[in-house]
């Protein structure tokens, strides 16, 4: 028996009936056989550095250069794309050159207005269409995590130009950013009993119906923006009205060390593998089955803990650049591919942690999980073309273990062109085919017109 | 201005020649063609065609003229702009939008929407649009007479975390801690706009936790002081309509007093049926959000009622729920006036806690925000860390609410002042005597420290982990002080050239990328007004010479307002000293009260605040009074209902 907030009203207020377990008809529909589960969308920011990053060979006998190295233990797991091309900034009059790859590349199309004071992509990102397809009885609908991105009073980062993943337009998506307020938001202090929490839940409950109440009571007379954003509001509370009904099941939390003087704003060394454990334990407990982990920090991290790899010279010289950001706007600087490694290596470290975990219903998480890793820009130089972008784990009926080069010509070429080089296929193919993998029978992602490519990404699926 | 007389008479001869159909219009018809050659041709071969022609600055954009030397250049240009404006989805908006200002151009403002050129422009885009005419087709451009009203937007916006914090204060007494209610997004545009403010997954579960710190904390006994011989549900009754009614700022209706009691009504017991009650409360949107409830019509629009304005003036200028006077006002149907709003708003501005919004919009206005994640060069700067950066936020505070608070509030003190307050780290950096413990006021070279721009915390926030950055900090002056926006760079290498022996200087380096077309646009204007602050380091620190050993050279030239400086004072002198920036100020404090940024309908509204801010010599105090009576602040454009 579930909490409803008929019965709770209606019902004279008998606290403490609540079913400790979800009901089983709240599950989603089956997938297809070889459908993935879940989803996780790794963010890696500020493009990277194409010749160590493209692997060289054939689809399924390839090397994989100096960036993707750390996921050589996985290469049967894993597919690499190179060649990709985000159209939609193209579209946009206003905006700078990372709003614009930046609300558009998961998105799929423009700006929802041409107006620069209004920036917000013309719809919800992919991850956020295959959250409500798969993750809608799950307590969230989706987790957010970022690794570093400032200090803010509830460790909860939102983005501003970083904005990458969106519920829809003017609702981007925050992160949690603060490991132990992660922590103690996702799995509780344990401090509160179990009766107690079943009674915490009922009153909750009955509050929250009483907010939604309110809502449509003050929307009469609302109307456009105004009612689309109480809407998104409405939309976030009944996902938390549903979370608190159905509670979020048994999950035991992950132990976390942190050591002494950590900044969770700054120190992404220490915040990353923290992040991941957390995303990892709470999907294992299918607290969710769509979560994103952005790499937040990436314009002013300076990358200590990288000194070393880099032969002891700092990987931003502040001598001779003023942050990250200016670094990677550079042609190619040594030292750089460094950065753009170590976040494969968290990537692996993902991974891996997928690898040796067993979710609810007791399958390999790897095996049941789908990993989309990719970046903004195929170089820090503003590139939106011939992005790179790696898939693992389960991709539904795609085999892994795959390298799929659409790029138009070699690293060198589109160098000549200074990335103005299409490729002939898209981001947005790449979405329609990830929307198929779970299962969808989507046509195309995002916008489409008669220039631009539609339909899947060719050689993806079938493959 | 330049008229075309002989291409109207071609023209019109022309037409007469093509055997139209016989033509109805008057004899006094003036015909889109004539219009464009007496009126049009001129403004656009003034304003637009230095730049939007083949080769020029503009020659790549969608909005490329020929030069007017002919008949046929004539013709070929209303073709050109007649295809932009009814072929393509925002040309028509664009084209009014780019000269004033209000989206950004390269060419800066050229005009503004109070003006005559934009007026014939404004025609211009109408007889395009609507081809055939004999007079301007469609509603006319603002020309602010007398008792016509522009009603503007006023999107619904969500409190900022520090509004909320206020009213939870002072409705039930409960300071609400850190790490609950979901933070405010710091960044470039005001944190009272709608954007900064929305409510996210992880923050709608903020939202409730606070909402249960605040009932779980309050002091009920003494909140609801409920008597020996009253029952304690009667108690509750009456605590929960009473803070319902001022925690959601009006009256309530019987369907809200209803849901507020509904607890109570269900049987709950009273002590828990008060808290749950002032759970809803205060994640409601009645609480959360402004400016929701539709008001009495106006042509055009409709005026906010007396609660809503009561509302308004409260977050406005104190940041918090109204006051009882504030209630009173409203309930009695006393901020219906000028006058009477004028009152209020005087009596606000006159309350310490006014300073909190000084504050909050000097903080917003200076990008404070830039600090969030500063770090410098270890090897530089060995002492610099989070404290210095608290520590220069405190100063710019102390700063401005001295100048706006306890001194005369004008805008050239906030300029030009030579006071400012450090502690020992502070005092280290500016090179003054160490002070000791705590705060000091101190006197700096007026000379060598004008006002707020020479502050640490500015000069920091615009600048880098090495070194400082001219074009961040010159950017900031065209924008914010002058109000020129201006357009991000797409798909230009911004790269700034490296040192090298022709450039050790960032400013032979900035020069060099002024021989690019597509730079110099922009940054012959932005980089001498940046460099003019060069004598600032990375932490804002006085410096005579470059890294390179050079010494610095701080001179430059601006074309408008027109002068040459050489320094930050003769700088500040130039652009402080411009009407302009005294009508920018203005239209800052205007988006920070309103929450968006300004709008074509604002015009009016602006207009008459900014005359009055030159006519008090610039008194801060008395802006903030005149921007609550405008007809942006106290009137909207009428909701669209959507079913």
């Amino acid at each position: 028996m579930s909490l409803t907030r008929r019965r709770l009203l209606g019902g004279g207020l008998a606290l403490p009936f609540l079913s400790p377990f979800r009901p089983s008809a709240l599950r989603a529909a089956p997938l297809p056989a070889a459908a993935p589960k879940r989803l996780i969308v790794v963010h890696l920011p500020q493009g990277t550095v194409l010749s160590d990053h493209v692997p060289t060979g054939s689809e399924t006998d390839f090397t994989l250069p100096f960036i993707l190295e750390p996921l050589a233990a996985f290469q049967d797991r894993i597919i690499t794309i190179a060649g990709l091309d985000n159209l939609m900034p193209t579209y946009n009059e206003v905006g700078n050159a990372h709003q614009n790859a930046n609300f558009t590349l998961y998105s799929g199309r423009p700006f929802y207005v041409q107006d620069s004071d209004l920036l917000s992509p013309g719809g919800e990102t992919v991850e956020h269409t295959l959250a409500r397809r798969i993750s809608a009885t799950t307590p969230y609908l989706r987790l957010d995590f970022a690794i570093g991105g400032g200090e803010t009073s509830d460790g909860i980062y939102n983005p501003t130009e970083g904005a990458y993943f969106w519920a829809g337009p003017n609702d981007p998506v925050s992160f949690f950013n603060d490991p132990l307020m992660t922590l103690l938001r996702l799995f509780g202090d344990g401090s509160v009993s179990p009766a107690d929490a079943w009674a915490q839940r009922a009153r909750r409950a009955a509050v929250l119906g009483g907010v939604l109440q309110s809502f449509k009571t003050l929307r009469r007379g609302l109307g456009g923006e105004d009612r689309a954003r109480l809407d998104a509001h409405e939309e976030k509370l009944l996902e938390l009205e549903k979370r608190v009904v159905n509670g979020t099941g048994e999950c035991s939390a992950p132990t976390l060390s942190l050591p002494s003087g950590y900044r969770f704003g700054q120190d992404d060394d220490v915040s990353a593998p923290l992040m991941i454990e957390l995303l990892v334990t709470a999907m294992s407990c299918d607290l969710t089955r769509v979560s994103t982990l952005h790499f937040a920090n990436g314009h002013d991290p300076t990358f200590p803990w990288l000194t070393s790899e880099n032969g002891g010279k700092p990987i931003v010289d502040t001598s001779q650049y003023d942050n990250w950001h200016a670094v990677v706007h550079a042609d190619y600087q040594p030292g750089m591919e460094h950065v753009y490694r170590w976040y494969h290596e968290q990537l692996a470290t993902l991974i891996q942690r997928l690898h040796d975990t067993q979710d609810a219903d007791g399958d390999n998480m790897l095996d049941t999980t789908c990993v989309l890793a990719m970046s903004e820009f195929s170089s820090g130089r503003h590139w939106n073309n011939a992005l790179p972008a790696l898939l693992a784990g389960n991709v539904g009926p795609a085999t892994t273990g795959r390298f799929l080069n659409y790029m138009n010509g070699s690293v060198e070429d589109l160098e000549a062109k200074s990335g103005y080089l299409n490729s002939g296929f898209s981001t947005n193919q790449l979405f329609t085919s990830l929307l198929r993998a779970f299962g969808g029978d989507d046509a195309g992602f995002g916008y489409s017109d008669e220039t631009t490519p539609t339909g899947d990404l060719p050689g993806l699926l079938d493959g | 201005m330049r008229t075309f007389p002989h291409l109207v008479t071609v023209l019109s001869l022309g037409l007469a020649a093509c055997g139209d159909p016989p033509t109805t219009a008057p004899a006094d018809c003036v015909t889109d063609e004539a219009f464009f050659a007496a009126q049009a041709a001129p403004l656009l071969s003034a304003q637009c065609v230095t730049c939007h022609v083949e080769g020029g600055l503009a020659g790549g954009t969608r909005h490329v003229l020929v030069p007017f030397v002919d008949d046929a250049a004539l013709a070929e240009n209303m073709a050109r702009l007649g295809a932009l404006v009814r072929d393509t989805d925002d040309g028509a908006a664009l084209l009014l939008q780019k000269p004033t200002g209000q989206v950004p151009h390269v060419g800066g403002a050229r005009f503004d929407t109070l003006s005559p050129e934009y007026a014939v422009l404004h025609e211009l885009v109408a007889r395009l649009g609507e081809p055939g005419a004999c007079e301007h087709p469609g509603e006319a451009p603002p020309t602010c007479e007398d008792g016509v009203i522009y009603p503007a937007s006023a999107p619904l916006r969500r409190l900022t975390d520090a509004q909320v914090k206020h009213s939870i204060m002072d409705l039930v007494g409960v300071e609400l801690p850190d790490g609950l209610f979901p933070a405010t997004t710091s960044g470039p545009e005001f944190r009272t706009f709608a954007n900064n403010n929305t409510v996210t997954s992880a923050g709608v579960e903020g939202v409730m936790l606070a909402a249960e710190h605040v009932s779980a904390t309050m002091d009920l006994d003494t909140l609801w002081a409920c008597g020996a011989d009253e029952a304690e549900a009667d108690c509750a009754r009456r605590f929960l309509l009473d803070l319902g009614e001022r925690a959601w700022r009006r009256p309530l209706t019987a369907e809200q007093a209803a849901l507020i009691t509904r607890f109570l009504d269900a049987g709950v017991e009273p002590r828990e049926a008060a808290q749950m009650g002032v759970e809803l409360i205060f994640q409601a949107p009645y609480f959360l959000y402004l400016d929701a409830t539709p008001g009495e019509a106006v042509p055009g629009g409709e005026r906010l009622d007396d609660w809503a304005i009561a509302a308004r003036l409260s977050y406005f200028l104190l940041d918090t729920t109204p006051d009882e006077t504030l209630r009173a006002a409203a309930a009695a149907g006393q901020l219906r006036t000028r006058a009477q709003v004028a009152a209020q708003a005087e009596r606000l501005v006159s309350d310490p806690r006014v300073v909190r919004a000084v504050l909050s919009f000097h903080q917003d206005w200076l990008n404070t925000w830039r600090l969030d994640n500063a770090s410098r060069d270890a090897t530089l700067y060995p002492t610099f860390d989070d404290e210095t950066i608290d520590a220069m936020r405190t100063e710019l505070d102390l700063f401005v609410s001295e100048v706006v608070w306890s001194g005369d509030a004008r805008f050239e003190t906030l300029l030009f002042s030579e006071w400012t307050w450090v502690n020992a780290e502070l005092a280290a950096i500016y090179g003054l005597p160490d002070p000791g413990e705590g705060w000091s006021r101190a006197q700096l070279d007026p000379s060598l420290r004008p006002g707020a721009l020479t502050r640490l915390a500015f000069l920091t926030g615009h600048g880098y982990a090495a070194s400082s950055s001219p074009v961040k900090r010159g950017a900031f002056v065209l924008e914010e002080l002058l109000c020129q926006e201006l357009a991000p760079p797409q798909d230009v290498n911004m790269d700034l050239p490296a040192e090298s022996e022709d450039a050790e200087t960032i400013r032979e380096r900035l020069q060099q990328h002024w021989t690019d077309a597509s730079c110099a646009g922009c940054h012959t204007r932005i980089d001498p007004l940046g460099l003019s602050m060069e004598h600032y380091g990375a932490t804002g620190e006085w410096r005579d010479h470059w890294e390179s050993g050079i010494p610095v050279d701080a001179s430059g030239t601006l074309d408008d307002p027109a002068g040459s400086f050489d320094g930050a004072a003769e700088m500040v002198a130039l652009i402080g000293g411009a009407e302009r920036a005294r009508a920018c100020y203005v239209t800052r404090w205007a988006e920070y009260a309103l929450g968006r940024a300004h709008e074509e309908a604002d015009a009016c509204s602006l207009r008459v605040v900014q005359r009055r801010f030159e006519e008090s010599d610039g008194d801060i105090r008395a802006l903030l009074v005149d921007l609550a009576v405008t007809d942006a602040f106290l009137i909207r454009a009428t909701l669209e209902e959507t079913p």
